[in-house]
């Protein structure tokens, strides 16, 4: 009864999506093994989901079959709408959610799968059998050893390998604060060859809601008009009360608390050494890096309807916490108020990810997954979606299936995975839309659609494929629609179509111009409908152009490499060979993001193919 | 020339110097990777082979072991040479036979062949020794026809001229650096990310007009620059041609409508290279304008750099000359001064000089070679303020430029008038893609650096 088609080592962002996609292959048996005592699909830093980038991946990840666009609708207490103004491709949706109710939410639901075993025990050590078998040593809270049997594994162990916390002088062993950390990556896989590299994160002090004085603060309130994640769920309709979060500000007096015990901080005075992310920088890095910089967001956001704590964002710090105490009183709204729990920082094992395959597969030990965290990125969006990139294709791989890869071009799923199989990294990887060379196309209204050809391959049949159909379906039907009907009936002289009504608007909002048309005319189409054909038909014209302009500038950028002859050339230097030798770029677009590699090397390879 | 080359570094060997006139020295270039004691069948001396010093050697037919010639050799060592590989160059007596039987000699001995055109330079850029930009500037520097010219294609070839390019650069950055930021880090900066916005986009435009005024004189009036004479029949611009050019070339006669079409040659002023033309003259019909002559030469004059208007002041037709002042002469040479009396000259000068404000007026005397002179330097002067301003030369890179300039002109129009952040982004990504070519490339990461280093964002 140990023996298992898929084990997962790891209960949380990453492991839970692989978890729920896998066991999708209803005929294949999944075991799950979290830590003792520690909730599933947890939120241990900030309360929200989604953001620019972020919320197109959790679509992605729903379309696909994935489980974070359902929980977030779940747990959800606010909806925003980022980028509202800047232009309908760029609106991204983040949702804070009940960090209480959210794992809560993910048990339930994992509880239901028939073929998932969840298992609450330590992994001590992973070997392999034979080359089909992987055996996976676990000891429970009871101290009760076993082991477990295994096709296929996939590692998501986020930042419990060797972590290691900082809170001022104070070190301690733990995957983060009151928790069990794993053994290093070397000991707990000793059949995989690891660099040994480490970095580092953190996380602000919470603060207790009652201790907060919110009248002098900015509100920012719920948006009732912010698409739910999970395609199920009616676009508006939510499932939980809807809270505001409030914006404060640091000042100069918070900033010389810290700039004054800098040699405090364990970011700068030794203690740490891993590398931490720029774009995720501690209230230290901000102090110490913009000396003359005072003025730093704050957003305090609730972590759960019924708790009482807050998340202040932006302060994010491991100083001791007699300081942390000192400065957070400084600022705006926050002078009386008490810190429930203290920032601090975590540093962790991390895995060389240009040794995996797209599929997210270890190129040397067949069989094994490496997704989350574990894998040097930082956000529950990432971790979710490499789970589920690991998750179906160890289930792809076991019923002797393709793999699943998605293209940069149409998902930024496919923009992360390739970028962190192809990228020597020194800090921890997060997904930016600039990141993409397609954002006018790789949004979040259409993702059921950019998703829909890839998830139908799986041919898989959950409750997702249903709705997926309808929704292409009744897409074509209204761009069809657009494309033949008058926009206007009563008007004299010539006669518009509406998808060129569409396009000529200059209100900013096609969506809700063909709102109202349809509205007009009494048709009824679901609003995530509407909302994906006015912004294609928006955006085709501009699309066609860019496409055309981009293939002639760069004609070269799908140019195929000549492997051999680049290895023979005397003009590629050896360094750039190695590089080139361990990530077999297959078109010079790939070459090109390479890093490392040498300009005149470039110019050589670019003179070879053109 | 054959790409399959690129990945080759085999001995090449090639004259530098020109062999089509017989000159004193002619200099042989060997390009690889050697020891120069490899040739020493051939190439024969005492005592070592000193790096960047010239040796005096013997090159000996090894067969009959004839002297072919005495030479100077000079080595340069790899890295430090023109290709960036093992370079030797061999000084050898001016004779194309010579020259001929010592490459013969070495291809026979050697496994080596003789290098395509340009593939000396090739391999430069190849091992980095040249940028692109310094490529085109050599090119430019052996092709210069004028003194100006050559000192704007050594700028060029030196790497100096990159300012403008890396003002571009730079202001392209910034402005990537601030879409971005407005995309992915709204939340993280303040509202006066907006004024840096647009302040950003004037830097943008500043730096492609400056690119842009580089460019817009067109690359013919650089290179060969033209002058070019018309006026009615008869008005002397024959003569004055002749008189420019210092020899008879132009048939002079006083029966009107000699020239026929037009005739040109080439001239220079201290070194500087120009074509000269004269134009058909006017046959005797009622309308000026619709004599072939002239509208055959019509483009010929507004093409021209300089545009000279000939008037014989002795046939003098206030209106005929007024229509022929459409064509934007800079100057105006009067003629036949000898058959008006002084006093009748010195009246019309007044009336000619309020008449012609605007223009440059010269009067030309037969024979006057102080006129001719000044008129001569007054032109030179006319085309080196063209390079004033730095103009580029090199047909890629205004082509570039152009084309950057039109991008630009379409991102501006959907600034102004959507300011769709998604949109604009993809069209500003456009401007970045033609810029390549002559800034380099702009990884994201680049940009992501930029914008870590210059604003404070995160959680």
């Amino acid at each position: 009864m140990n023996n298992f088609d898929i084990v997962i080592v790891g209960g949380g962002h990453a492991g839970v999506e692989a978890a729920y996609i896998s066991t999708q292959y209803t005929d294949l048996k999944v075991a799950l093994v979290s830590l003792p005592h520690l909730p599933l699909a947890s939120a241990p830093c900030n309360p929200s989901i989604g953001g620019v980038g972020k919320g197109q991946v959790v679509r992605e990840l729903d379309a696909l079959g994935g489980i974070m666009g359902k929980l977030a609708d779940m747990a959800g207490i606010q909806y925003r709408t980022l980028n509202e103004s800047k232009g309908e491709a760029l609106q991204s949706t983040r949702v804070q959610i009940d960090k209480e109710l959210y794992p809560e939410f993910a048990l339930q639901i994992l509880q239901k799968i028939k073929n998932l075993t969840l298992v609450q025990a330590k992994v001590q050590k992973i070997s392999k059998i034979d080359d089909e078998l992987f055996k996976i040593d676990v000891k429970n809270h009871l101290n009760y050893e076993e082991s477990l049997f295994s096709k296929k594994l996939i590692c998501t162990v986020g930042t419990f390998s060797q972590g290691i916390l900082h809170c001022g002088a104070t070190v301690s062993n733990g995957g983060r604060m009151n928790a069990d950390f794993s053994p290093k990556l070397s000991e707990l896989l000793p059949i995989v060859k690891f660099k040994n590299t480490r970095f580092k994160t953190g996380t602000p002090p919470r603060l207790q809601k009652n201790s907060i004085d919110f009248s002098k603060l900015e509100e920012q309130k719920s948006d009732d008009r912010t698409n739910n994640f999970h395609l199920l769920n009616h676009a508006h309709q939510r499932s939980l009360n809807q809270v505001s979060c409030y914006l404060t500000r640091t000042n100069s007096q918070t900033l010389k608390i810290i700039r004054d015990n800098k040699e405090k901080s364990p970011m700068y005075n030794g203690q740490i050494s891993a590398i931490g992310a720029r774009y995720c920088p501690s209230i230290e890095d901000k102090a110490y890096r913009y000396p003359e910089k005072n003025d730093h967001h704050v957003f305090l956001e609730p972590e759960s309807l019924s708790g009482a704590t807050i998340y202040p964002s932006g302060i994010s710090t491991s100083l001791p916490s007699d300081i942390q105490d000192e400065f957070v009183k400084t600022i705006d709204g926050l002078e009386a108020s008490i810190i429930s729990k203290h920032g601090y920082a975590v540093e962790y094992d991390v895995v060389d990810t240009s040794q995996l395959k797209k599929t997210l597969e270890h190129k040397e030990v067949l069989g094994l997954f490496f997704a989350g965290q574990v894998n040097g990125t930082s956000g529950y969006e990432e971790a979710a979606a490499q789970g589920l990139i690991a998750g179906i294709n160890a289930a792809q791989s076991l019923k002797c299936l393709p793999p699943l890869v998605l293209s940069r071009n149409d998902s930024f799923i496919g923009v992360m995975i390739e970028d962190l199989v192809s990228m020597d990294r020194d800090e921890p990887y997060r997904l930016f839309s600039a990141r993409s060379e397609n954002r006018l196309y790789i949004r979040e209204d259409n993702a059921a659609l950019r998703m829909y050809s890839y998830r139908k391959t799986l041919n898989l049949n959950h409750e997702i494929d249903q709705c997926l159909d309808e929704f292409y379906n009744n897409y074509q039907l209204l761009l069809g629609l657009v494309s033949e009907s008058i926009f206007d009936q009563s008007g004299e002289g010539e006669k518009l179509l509406v998808k060129d009504a569409i396009k000529q608007d200059k209100s900013g909002s096609s969506v809700f111009l063909l709102e109202q048309y349809l509205l007009r005319n009494g048709l009824y189409f679901d609003y995530r409908i509407i909302k994906s054909v006015a912004i294609e038909v928006r955006y085709a014209g501009y699309q066609e152009r860019l496409k055309k302009d981009y293939a002639r500038v760069h004609r070269i950028e799908d140019k195929k490499l000549h492997f051999d002859k680049i290895m023979a050339s005397d003009n590629v230097s050896f360094e750039c060979k190695q590089r080139i030798k361990k990530f077999l770029p297959e078109t010079f677009g790939q070459l090109k993001r390479l890093a490392g590699i040498r300009p005149a090397s470039l110019a050589a390879i670019a003179g070879d193919i053109l | 020339m054959q790409f399959d080359s690129i990945f080759q570094n085999d001995l090449i060997i090639a004259p530098i110097t020109s062999l089509s006139n017989l000159s004193a020295v002619a200099i042989i270039r060997i390009s690889g990777f050697f020891n120069p004691n490899d040739f020493n069948v051939l190439i024969k001396f005492s005592g070592p082979i000193e790096p960047r010093h010239q040796k005096l050697v013997h090159i000996v037919d090894p067969d009959s072991s004839l002297v072919i010639d005495q030479a100077l050799l000079t080595y340069f060592p790899n890295p430090y040479s023109f290709t960036g590989e093992d370079v030797l160059e061999l000084a050898c007596h001016g004779n194309p036979l010579i020259v001929e039987t010592v490459i013969n000699l070495m291809q026979k001995f050697f496994s080596m062949r003789i290098a395509s055109p340009g593939e000396f330079t090739l391999r430069a850029f190849k091992n980095n020794k040249l940028s692109l930009n310094q490529v085109e500037g050599l090119d430019a520097i052996l092709h210069a026809s004028s003194v100006p010219m050559l000192l704007q294609s050594q700028k060029s070839f030196s790497a100096k001229f990159n300012t403008s390019f890396e003002k571009l650069l730079g202001a392209l950055k910034k402005h990537k650096m601030l879409i971005d930021i407005l995309i992915d880090f709204s939340d993280d900066v303040s509202a006066s990310i907006y004024s840096d916005f647009s302040q950003s986009l004037q830097e943008c435009e500043a730096a492609i007009s400056e690119l842009y005024e580089k460019v817009s004189i067109p690359l013919n009036i650089l290179v060969k620059p033209e002058i070019v004479l018309f006026g009615l029949p008869n008005a002397g611009k024959s003569t004055l041609f002749n008189n420019l050019l210092g020899h008879n070339r132009s048939l002079v006669s006083t029966i009107p409508g000699t020239t026929r079409d037009y005739v040109s040659e080439n001239f220079s002023i201290e070194g500087t290279s120009f074509i000269l033309i004269d134009t058909a003259g006017l046959r005797d019909s009622e309308d000026v304008l619709e004599q072939s002559g002239i509208l055959l030469a019509q483009d010929k004059i507004n093409a021209a750099f300089i545009r000279i208007f000939v008037i014989n002041l002795s046939t003098y037709d206030d209106v005929l000359l007024s229509q022929l002042l459409t064509f934007n002469p800079q100057y105006i040479v009067f003629t036949h001064l000898d058959l008006i009396s002084s006093q009748d000259l010195m009246n019309l000068k007044d009336k000619l000089h309020s008449k012609y404000k605007g223009f440059e007026l010269f009067f030309s005397e037969r024979n006057d070679h102080d006129f001719i002179r000044n008129f001569k330097l007054n032109i030179l002067e006319r085309h080196r303020t063209l390079f004033r301003d730095d103009p580029i030369l090199v047909a890629r890179q205004r082509s570039v430029i152009q084309k950057i300039r039109i991008k630009f002109s379409d991102y501006k129009f959907e600034f102004d008038h959507h300011r769709d952040l998604a949109i604009l982004s993809e069209f500003f990504k456009m401007i970045l893609l033609e810029a390549e070519s002559l800034v380099g490339v702009l990884s994201v990461d680049e940009v992501l650096n930029e914008i870590f280093s210059n604003f404070c964002i995160g959680k």
